[in-house]
């Protein structure tokens, strides 16, 4: 992929981040309705041509240099959607406990994939 | 039963629309199928790709299945094959990065007037590109970071509603596309996200303030206010006070008092004429802009301030400077070498036509006009949402929606030749004077009983002789002769006919009962004319219009 590490970044925070707390933005307390349920797992387990988010991360960090993987916020999106993985079923099966876990993942991943890329872009601690 | 506003989601892929039928079912939405009801209720729904736009082609599909569009909620990236793509010289992958900012130079030109949400960040958007499509176009807004929240996402759609309903502020500038202006708008964009001061300098009437507030402000990127003082209306000996603020007591008569810099924290201030401030001003403002800080008058410690300062005027600066009535420093300290210069309306002239059409609909957009404009198309026996548009030379032929305003070729070309003291403000005034006058004309026809078919009710032809009188006139609105404003407005300088001389009169006559009454046409109708005051209120009101004089402007 071409472009300096900062456009590495911005890209894993749009294709990744941004996406994948698309449906856990919107969950808040109380029920979550099923066609949020229904978008929130699409976006951590079908995220783009049927893939995984974990795989599209995984994809997208292959293209880069080991550095970017190596960064603090984006190894923990990548633990982080590994732990979000193993909760597919229930989630696919709209256990509450299991879909709110999930969304809090999808909220932190991104806030993590948004930081990272700030930090590269120089707006960051 | 009102009906509810009307979305239509462009987007590559299915997220947007997803989101917004499953969160957002306040709304109606465009699709391009031709069945009734709820998409979200549909059993064609999984698969189907008829639920909104996925590239500009089928955005046009789309607007013409549903021209009743409200809002249109744009994504930026479009990742479509090439063919899809609308055409441009640019490498593929930027074309695919930005193609939702083509789509919406493409939506300009067939539905310039349509809101738009862009549904990105200025961090996913490069400042240039921001700068080419945003914020001076104010049907553009930008969903940011809460493009997936519906519940912000409904709130700004909403706001973007409510301010389609909005007289938009005066200023034409947002409306010209010249490349002089486009140039501008650019480099006010950048230079709003700096933390240097703004210079806008350029003749009376075009714009420097609604630039400041619809370019600059919103561009800063900042939360606070936008806060507006025009120095020449206030007394010099009260400028200090008003902008730094005043402790109790500074002063006989003072009162604890914030100050304008103090109410622009995080925000923006514009000191527009910033020619008048007086000499002891400068060198406060000066050390103001230095250290951060300001002092409120009859205080003894300063408060840190965070204020994007942006200094209007209209007069040269640098021939004061070197006269020593404003101080070099200070001047230097405005960032005069990136001053932004807003070219008089004469030296764009090609922008005419669109800055007309423009204040054409803004002049029906709300208020006592587009009432007006309700009453004529219900007394024509005319259906569908009111609206107002304008062609140039004659109406469309097939025109099933609003109101068309016609120009005569010969007026356009009066007006194209026209020097345009006043600038758009003055253009502004033209059209609404020229469009309200030509609609009274045919409300009269129309409840006289001697209303036009159908279909030429619905184009209003601009008499030329109405044009040419506004445009003879048009010098008495640039500025107003303050020697014989202090003369309580009965003093004049030589005019070129009797005619101008009572218009004159007549208009500082309109003038000062408005202030007298504060804007209430009904008094005003009961001081000038025998009978029902709420008959004749509509009268007095459209001559007030007729005589280029506007409530805003002198609340």
């Amino acid at each position: 992929m071409s472009g300096g590490p900062s456009r590495a970044f911005a890209r894993l925070a749009h294709d990744v981040g941004k996406y994948v707390a698309r449906a856990a933005r919107n969950v808040r307390e109380g029920e979550v309705p099923p066609p949020l349920v229904d978008m929130l797992v699409t976006d951590l387990y079908l995220l783009k041509d049927g893939q995984r988010a974990s795989a599209v991360l995984a994809r997208l960090l292959a293209d880069h240099g080991p550095e970017v993987a190596a960064d603090v916020d984006v190894a923990r999106a990548v633990a982080l959607l590994g732990e979000a993985d193993a909760l597919e079923a229930g989630v696919r099966g709209g256990r509450a406990e299991d879909v709110r876990r999930a969304a809090a993942i999808a909220r932190e991943v991104e806030e993590r994939l948004r930081s990272a890329a700030e930090r590269a872009r120089g707006g960051g601690p | 039963m009102s009906r509810k506003p009307k979305l239509l989601v462009v987007d590559d892929g299915e997220r947007y629309v997803e989101l917004a039928h499953a969160l957002l079912r306040g709304y109606d939405y465009a699709t391009r199928c031709d069945l009734s009801g709820p998409c979200w209720q549909c059993e064609r729904r999984p698969g189907c790709t008829l639920t909104h736009a996925h590239d500009a082609a089928e955005l046009d599909e789309a607007l013409g299945h549903n021209p009743d569009v409200d809002v249109v909620l744009l994504d930026v990236f479009f990742d479509l094959p090439e063919e899809r793509l609308l055409p441009s010289s640019e490498p593929l992958d930027r074309r695919r990065r930005l193609q939702g900012l083509a789509i919406l130079e493409h939506l300009r030109r067939s539905r310039g007037e349509l809101p738009v949400v862009l549904m990105t960040s200025l961090e996913e958007l490069a400042l240039e590109d921001a700068a080419a499509a945003l914020p001076a176009d104010e049907a553009v807004s930008l969903a940011g970071a809460d493009a997936f929240d519906a519940r912000a996402l409904g709130l700004l759609v909403e706001r973007v509603l409510a301010r389609r309903h909005e007289v938009p502020a005066a200023g034409g500038y947002a409306f010209g596309r010249s490349r002089a202006m486009s140039r501008l708008r650019q480099d006010a964009a950048v230079l709003a996200r700096t933390s240097l001061p703004v210079l806008i300098l350029g003749e009376t009437g075009t714009g420097k303030s609604a630039l400041a507030e619809h370019v600059i402000h919103p561009a800063s990127g900042r939360e606070g206010p936008f806060v507006a003082v025009d120095l020449s209306a206030i007394p010099p000996q009260l400028v200090a006070a008003e902008l730094f603020g005043t402790a109790r007591g500074a002063f006989s008569g003072a009162v604890e008092r914030e100050g304008l810099f103090a109410e622009a924290h995080c925000g923006t201030l514009l000191l527009d004429e910033i020619g008048n401030l007086p000499p002891d001003v400068q060198r406060m403002l000066l050390l103001a802009l230095q250290s951060g800080r300001v002092t409120r008058l009859g205080e003894a410690t300063s408060r840190a301030v965070d204020v994007k300062l942006v200094a209007a005027t209209n007069s040269d600066l640098e021939r004061a400077v070197r006269e020593g009535t404003f101080r070099a420093d200070l001047y230097a300290r405005l960032n005069p070498a990136a001053r932004l210069v807003i070219p008089a309306l004469r030296d764009r002239i090609d922008d005419l036509e669109e800055l007309a059409s423009g204040f054409t609909r803004k002049t029906f957009a709300a208020g006592a006009d587009r009432a007006l404009l309700v009453r004529y198309m219900e007394a024509a026996g005319l259906s569908g949402p009111p609206g107002a548009a304008l062609a140039i030379g004659r109406a469309p032929e097939d025109v099933d929606r609003g109101l068309v305003f016609v120009l005569s070729r010969q007026s356009f070309a009066a007006m194209r030749a026209h020097r345009w003291p006043g600038n758009v403000r003055e253009l502004s005034m033209l059209i609404s004077n020229a469009s309200i006058f030509a609609l009274a004309d045919a409300l009269a026809a129309a409840e006289g009983g001697r209303a036009a078919t159908a279909a030429a009710a619905r184009t209003i032809p601009i008499p030329a002789r109405l044009v040419r009188e506004l445009l003879d006139a048009s010098w008495s609105e640039a500025d107003p002769d303050p020697a014989s404003e202090q003369a309580g407005g009965l003093l004049l300088e030589p005019r070129p006919a009797l005619r101008d001389v009572a218009r004159e009169l007549e208009r500082r006559l309109y003038e000062r009962l408005f202030r007298e009454t504060g804007g209430d046409f009904e008094a005003m109708a009961g001081r000038l004319l025998l009978g029902d005051p709420r008959v004749n209120a509509r009268r007095v009101r459209l001559r007030f219009n007729q005589l280029g004089l506007r409530a805003r402007d002198l609340r």
